[in-house]
């Protein structure tokens, strides 16, 4: 019986294998796509789109988790961490600087940093930080903001004032309680015999799979929401001040947007919504968003998430609430 | 049972790299990702083509330790139908990616970003602007030297924060000056799909210096629902990561037979600058004298680059 399951299984993978390589060869000579509609194109090019730029940033993500995991050991990590939990938060915040990290990257080092002993609160300082603290992203938000470049300048401060400001309210709803999911222990007994570097390439490919599902829903939602949401519905929104910088963000959170192209989309919406709409668009968006949350589940217990979720949210928009006032 | 999962991942990720090696060999990835991102698809190509090397070998390796790697958290799925979903996930878009190998953004999604959206919003604004007018009007009445205070202050505010910013704005300015002057000094201005986003960025800008210009201009057609039937526009949507970020960009033309031109369709115009109102507000138009329908092409989108010598 368990061969024949077995050779069953082998049937459906070498059947993939060969529908894979037909459509690599010879898919060209049928014209499939002929039967969709235009904007059914539309939402696969956004969606495959999103997948594939993301793929890249997700594996470097993952390399540098698994760099952490074999080289970086528990006490290296509790040598350099303050012990006081709030005087550890702003050098967290520089340190999140420092990393030229994107948001897909940002999750699977988090995870793993946390699984090394770093507190769950400095783990978070990290997780909204570091996607937006980094050269790269200021340039784009300069040269996209190029009329009003106190945007850019805007973004970074308030960054790097918020991480601190979520790292210290999680403190204060987890303390040190571990927030990741309950996990499986293997055996542990066979390992010693594999290099670290062949180990390393394993647990890529595992983690590429654990996160990735969460990657292609997210994307794909993501898309339909880029494809027939009309954003033409919110220019009489765009002046109110209470709900401008809200609708902004929930624009943000279900758009998915790379930090690093978020301002080229923010600046086209210029004339459209207020500065601090704009900025409340372009500090959320990299925090947290629909493709995130989905990838944090993954990891993450449900309550942990929720929470996150909601903190980073009242934190972002009463923050812009201040920034329009001042 | 393990070593299944590890075949078919291996038989995945083997699935990806062959979608990318198809993409990058036929160009059509730029459909989908700008070329300034591309380094990232070959880093991911390699990755994921020796990962599935590893994995398809984990697989057939007859040795009887589990192979998995030493950290926990890794869950394998747990029920059969559970595993169908998840592998039909990662199925699905390398399939879709072969059979729709070459769509692009269509007018479709042009009509949910809206043509010039900035303009439809800056007409309401002014609405909104008339109105605190009128308040202010109402208010001088009132209390006059109140009102002039007020005014007063605002303007010094706004005289301040103008000059803080002025030395970037500046080399901006300069920036934009100089394009202006060599797009003039052209006999016929040509849009290319180098200079769209800039080129269609200044006319816009300074729609009355090109009055009278000759200008060939290439895009697809679009039309918003109040355009009258003699008009289109000729549109082409920016990039700066992919295609999730696209931005439209264009330019509205006025021709006798639009008609005889239907959305998404590729034209190639020639014709001379002039300027209408929409919306309250000047933008050009063209005035065409001749269309040429032509193949989409290669690169169907144009790409934001970050001018950083401008800057330097």
């Amino acid at each position: 019986m368990e061969r024949i399951h077995n050779i069953r299984n082998q049937a459906v993978a070498y059947l993939l294998l060969a529908i894979f390589l037909f459509s690599f060869f010879f898919i060209d000579f049928f014209q499939f796509d002929e039967y969709f509609p235009g904007h059914i194109k539309s939402v696969h090019v956004i969606f495959l789109s999103i997948v594939l730029e993301a793929i890249p940033f997700i594996l470097l993500g993952v390399f540098i988790s698994s760099f952490i995991q074999i080289f970086v050991s528990e006490k290296t990590i509790q040598k350099f961490l303050p012990k006081n939990p709030f005087a550890a938060l702003f050098p967290a915040a520089i340190l999140g600087a420092i990393f030229p990290v994107c948001e897909c990257a940002i999750v699977p080092i988090v995870r793993r940093l946390i699984k090394k002993g770093v507190p769950l609160h400095i783990g978070v300082v990290f997780l909204v930080g570091a996607p937006i603290l980094n050269p790269v992203v200021f340039a784009s938000t300069y040269y996209a903001f190029q009329s009003n470049v106190e945007v850019a300048f805007a973004r970074m401060g308030l960054a790097f004032i918020l991480s601190i400001v979520m790292g210290f309210v999680i403190y204060l709803f987890f303390e040190n309680r571990s927030q990741l999911k309950e996990e499986y222990h293997h055996h542990h007994h066979h390992h010693h015999h594999q290099n670290k570097f062949m180990s390393m390439l394993h647990h890529a490919s595992d983690e590429f799979f654990d996160m990735g599902k969460y990657l292609i829903i997210g994307a794909f939602v993501a898309s339909l929401f880029q494809a027939y949401l009309d954003r033409t519905l919110l220019i009489n929104i765009g002046n109110d001040e209470w709900l401008g910088p809200a609708v902004m963000m929930a624009f943000a959170y279900v758009l998915s947007l790379c930090s690093e192209a978020d301002a080229f989309v923010a600046s086209s919406f210029a004339n459209l919504f207020s500065t601090s709409s704009l900025l409340a668009f372009l500090v959320y968006g990299p925090m947290i968003d629909l493709k995130n949350t989905i990838m944090l589940f993954a990891y993450f217990k449900k309550k942990f998430v929720l929470t996150f979720l909601i903190v980073v949210t009242v934190v972002v928009y009463f923050s812009i609430l201040i920034y329009q006032g001042i | 049972m393990v070593k299944f999962h590890f075949l078919l991942r291996g038989i995945i990720l083997l699935g990806f790299s062959l979608l990318m090696f198809k993409l990058i060999v036929t160009g059509n990835i730029t459909k989908f990702i700008a070329p300034k991102m591309l380094p990232f698809i070959y880093f991911c190509l390699v990755t994921f083509f020796v990962l599935a090397i590893i994995q398809l070998w984990r697989s057939q390796s007859s040795s009887n330790s589990e192979p998995t790697c030493d950290c926990e958290g890794h869950e394998l799925p747990k029920t059969r139908g559970r595993a169908i979903f998840i592998y039909s996930l990662f199925i699905f878009p390398i399939l879709s990616g072969f059979v729709f190998k070459d769509a692009v953004l269509d007018s479709s999604v042009v009509a949910k970003r809206g043509f010039k959206s900035e303009i439809l919003a800056a007409s309401s604004n002014k609405a909104v602007e008339v109105q605190d007018d009128e308040n202010l009007a109402e208010r001088y009445l009132e209390d006059p030297e109140a009102v002039l205070k007020e005014l007063e202050e605002e303007a010094k505010k706004n005289t301040s924060t103008n000059e803080e910013s002025e030395s970037i704005q500046g080399i901006f300015a300069k920036h934009d000056e100089k394009v202006k002057k060599e797009l003039l000094e052209q006999d016929v201005l040509k849009v290319t799909e180098d200079n769209f986003i800039t080129a269609t960025r200044i006319i816009d800008q300074y729609s009355d210096e090109f009055v009278g210009k000759k200008i060939e201009y290439s895009g697809f057609v679009y039309r918003e629902a109040d355009f009258s039937e003699d008009q289109f526009v000729i549109a082409r949507f920016g990039i700066s990561c992919c295609t999730a970020d696209a931005s439209v960009y264009g330019t509205i033309a006025s021709y006798e037979n639009a008609k005889k031109f239907s959305n998404d369709e590729w034209v190639k115009v020639t014709g001379t600058l002039s300027t209408t109102i929409y919306h309250d507000f000047q933008i050009p138009l063209i005035q065409v004298e001749k269309v040429e329908k032509i193949e989409q092409p290669e690169d169907p989108y144009v790409y934001e680059v970050y001018e950083v010598n401008v800057i330097k």
